[in-house]
This record gives C-alpha cells, structure tokens and sequence, in this order.
C-alpha cells in the first residue's frame, strides 16, 4: 500500500530552483503507468541505439529493468518495501529493498543489513543520458529512505548493494560507501556497504 | 518513515523457544519483536517460493555440496 514518507526538495538543474517533491513507501498504479509510458520508450530507445559501452555512457544500463514485474514478484513479501519519488505529479524515482540479508563487511559481519535490490531515476534527470537534465537529488532522497528503513528495522541505518557500473564512483565517491570489490556470484558488480558511521553521515 | 499501525499481540513460548529467540536477539543486536519480525518474512518468503515450485537448498562453501531442505 503507498503512503505519504515525507515532502523532500529536489534541485532542477534548469531553473535552479528547489521544488517540493514527495517520497513515498510502496507502489502504486500511476508510479507503474508512468514508468511504462515515460521511462521505458526512452530507455527501450536508447537501448536499441546503443553498445554497451555508450549505455554506460549513457547511464542506462537498467534499461532492461521491468519495474512492473519486480512489484509483481516482490509487492506481496513482507521481506521487501519499494519507494517512489514524485514531483511535478510525475514519477521521477524508483526503488526496491529487501530485509534479509546481511553485512558482508569486517565489523559488522553477520549483522542485518537493509539490501538496495534496484534503484533508478527518471532517465530525464540522468546527465550521462539527457543533454539538459532536470532534477538532481533524486538518488540521495532514495538511498536516505534506505538508511531511515535501517534505522527503523534497528539495523542501525547499514545498507548494502550490488553497483551497476555506471554507478560505481557515486556510491563509493558521493555516499562514502566501503567498497567491497567485484562479486563473482553477482555478475562480477561490485559489492558496497555503508556502516553506521557513514550512513549517519548522510542523514545529518 | 511511514506511519503503520501495529497491533500488540501476546506470545508464549517454551524456555527453549524463548532462549533460542534471546540468544538470536543478542547474536543480532536487535529486539524480540525484530527478531520476530524477521522470522515472519522469511517464512512468508519461503512460502512464496515454494509455491512457485522453488525448491530451498542449503550449499557448503566448502564442497558445494548442495542439500535441499524438506519443508512441509
């Protein structure tokens, strides 16, 4: 069931103004329709256009993602909690975590952790993909709701994640994320964690 | 985060279950309720899966052996 979280502030890059923006818990039809008739033709169009190399470019390497199917294998488990960006009443963030797994990482091994299954912005405000991109914040609102879900599950705002290439240097350069290396049992990504520490670190 | 309702509920337990359910808690730092909490969506998970004609197995990092759990 989808439900209010809180009103957040996204930058657009072309006005340089903040807008309001709401963050939502779970999905519901309009987030999905929007992904299908807004998102999807421009990943599916790039995705057609492109070598691997140019959607790393273009930060689209989730263009395969199917954010319908993922609700309908994952929206009726109490393990896993999907949240969505809205502004200007238009989808512009996606996510999906689970709770169940755990830390990987010296330190905190063993301990739970909340796991960033997949998580996307409207392909409009990816600059690698849109020569005038719009809103900037969109992920930093995501991956804040992830350590909010941590702190409330009493993981103590840990967060973990497997990283598509294209976004490698923002986990581990922008959110500060310990950088685990390559995952042979998850296609060679990389494998981040965020600790307590940095986690509290994003949230201030 | 969201507001959800929650609804108390009481839980008896054996001393063993309730040792087993503290030793858990203390081994992940978190509350009964959590622990608790945790328990349910694996089930549920498991459910789900199984459902789907999945089948849950156990591998050895060692020898990667693998050994399916039997669930009723």
């Amino acid at each position: 069931m989808k439900s209010l979280v809180s009103t957040v502030d996204l930058l657009n890059r072309v006005t340089g103004q903040f807008v309001e923006a709401q963050l939502y818990s779970g999905f519901d039809e309009k987030n999905l329709k929007d992904f299908e008739s807004q998102w999807l033709p421009l990943l599916a169009k790039k995705l057609r256009r492109s070598t691997p190399e140019q959607l790393a470019e273009a930060q689209a390497q989730d263009a395969r993602w199917n954010w319908r199917r993922k609700e309908l294998a994952w929206g009726h488990a109490l393990s896993y909690q999907a949240f969505a960006v809205e502004a200007d009443s238009v989808t512009q963030g996606l996510m999906y975590v689970s709770k169940l797994r755990h830390s990987r990482l010296a330190g905190q091994l063993g301990a739970p952790v909340i796991y960033v299954e997949a998580i996307a912005t409207a392909p409009w405000n990816r600059p690698g993909f849109s020569p005038q991109p719009k809103y900037k914040g969109v992920g930093q609102v995501l991956m804040q709701a992830a350590i909010s879900l941590s702190i409330d599950e009493e993981f103590k705002g840990r967060v973990a994640l497997h990283a598509l290439p294209q976004s490698e240097t923002w986990y581990r350069t922008v959110l500060g994320m310990s950088d685990l290396g390559p995952d042979p049992d998850d296609h060679n990504m990389r494998y981040f964690e965020l600790t307590t520490e940095q986690a509290m670190k994003l949230i201030r | 985060m969201a507001d959800q309702i929650k609804r108390t509920m009481t839980l008896n337990l054996t001393d063993a279950e309730m040792r087993v359910l503290e030793q858990l808690s203390t081994q992940k730092d978190l509350s009964k309720t959590a622990v608790i909490r945790q328990a349910l969506r694996l089930y549920q998970l498991m459910e789900m899966r199984l459902a789907r004609g999945e089948k849950l197995f156990f591998e050895s990092d060692e020898t990667k052996e693998k050994a399916e759990l039997m669930l009723l």
